[in-house]
């Protein structure tokens, strides 16, 4: 790896910053996003590196979704791959579908609103035979007639369209209904695969802690963080340079050694 | 009573989060749905969640139903049935050549 902090330039594959005040977080931050303030050139880190390449006193780690990571950047494959990947092709099209519906579908005017003014342009219409019968003026109950009978006619109209829509509506959220089933199917499969990385790599995470025994009982996944970190930095195939900020080893070229990996120490 | 149907994890965490907030609301959960009593309150969460979640969330009204407003040939039809002396027999069959209404005069009827 090549590194340069604050104007020096350091290269090699163990990066030793104990004596300069260097930010861990502005060193994790380059390694993974490739922002100044300094500049690393290293290969690309991957996502175990992401949850466990930069090893503090304070860090927190999920270490079974780490270490099925670590499992993954050996080359692993499980049972459950071809069809983690059919569903996730398949979501991706709905996805697609999903997010290319045109426009809102309003609901209608409630069907009790279309209903009373029907009822009273009825009674409106009544009242005019009514005036015309009686030889009196029905022009203003004409008028009135006519422009509720025209809002009827545009509350119709709306209703008609709006029980049309219910049917899209309803292809809608068949739709949905199907990502969200397929959604869940995705999350169990995940589950399930990582299940079976862990499984396939316990033996060798657990022996890796054990260097780091310091007589806690029997969960190696309920070890401290960091030294969970360790042992999957060890699983892993690591090629992204890892920041050390804790001292676990005897020298940082010891480090680099036992984890395979480049190393600058903070 | 209002029935809630979520559409999208997130809608369903959304009801979820509902349901344990307003336990005293809520009928029946389903996971992915929710009946609850047609209170102003429920209809104001349930359109809170429409507000939040768009199409993702369906709001429907739900009546308690009552077996003496349907029609008397219906259910006696039913009775009649789940009381068959063969138990392999379709409706289909049974009603024919009996008083009772057929299944596609009952589908085309709709209830009171």
């Amino acid at each position: 790896m090549q590194l340069e902090v604050d104007g020096s330039v350091y290269t090699g594959d163990v990066v030793d910053l104990r004596e300069r005040r260097v930010d861990c977080s502005a060193i994790a931050t380059t390694i993974r996003t490739g922002d100044s303030p300094s500049a690393i050139d290293c290969p690309d880190p991957t996502p175990v590196h992401d949850r466990a390449g930069v090893v503090t006193a304070e860090m927190g780690l999920k270490t079974r979704t780490a270490l099925a990571a670590a499992a993954r950047t050996r080359g692993m494959e499980t049972p459950q791959d071809a069809r983690i990947e059919t569903i996730a092709d398949e979501l991706g099209e709905l996805g697609a579908a999903i997010a290319s519906e045109a426009g809102q579908l309003p609901d209608g005017p409630p069907p009790e609103d279309v209903e009373r003014l029907r009822e009273r342009t009825a009674e409106l219409r009544g009242q005019v035979s009514a005036l015309q019968a009686a030889d009196a003026d029905p022009t203003d109950a004409r008028a009135t007639l006519r422009e509720t009978a025209a809002r009827l006619s545009e509350l119709e109209t709306e209703r008609i369209a709006a029980d049309q829509r219910r049917e899209q509506i309803r292809e809608r959220r068949d739709r949905r209904e199907r990502r969200l089933r397929l959604e869940d199917r995705l999350a169990n499969a995940r589950r399930d695969a990582r299940a079976t990385l862990v499984d396939a790599v316990r033996a060798e995470y657990t022996t890796a802690i054990a260097r780091f025994d310091e007589g806690w009982d029997d969960d190696p996944f309920a070890v401290p963080a960091p030294i969970a970190a360790l042992g999957v930095l060890r699983v892993a195939r690591v090629r992204a340079t890892v920041v050390l900020a804790v001292d676990r080893f005897a020298d940082p070229t010891a480090a680099a050694d036992w984890l395979d990996a480049p190393v600058i120490r903070l | 009573m209002l029935l809630v149907v979520t559409y999208s994890r997130a809608a369903r965490r959304t009801l979820r989060n509902v349901c344990n907030a307003h336990e005293e609301a809520v009928v029946r959960q389903f996971g992915r749905a929710a009946m609850f009593e047609a209170t102003e309150l429920a209809a104001f969460h349930a359109l809170r969640m429409r507000e939040k979640h768009g199409l993702d969330v369906e709001i429907d009204r739900v009546e308690r139903f009552e077996p003496a407003s349907v029609p008397d040939a219906v259910r006696e039809a039913a009775t009649a049935y789940e009381s068959r002396e063969t138990p392999s027999l379709p409706y289909r069959q049974f009603a024919a050549g009996s008083d009772h209404p057929d299944p596609e005069t009952m589908a085309g009827e709709p209830l009171e």
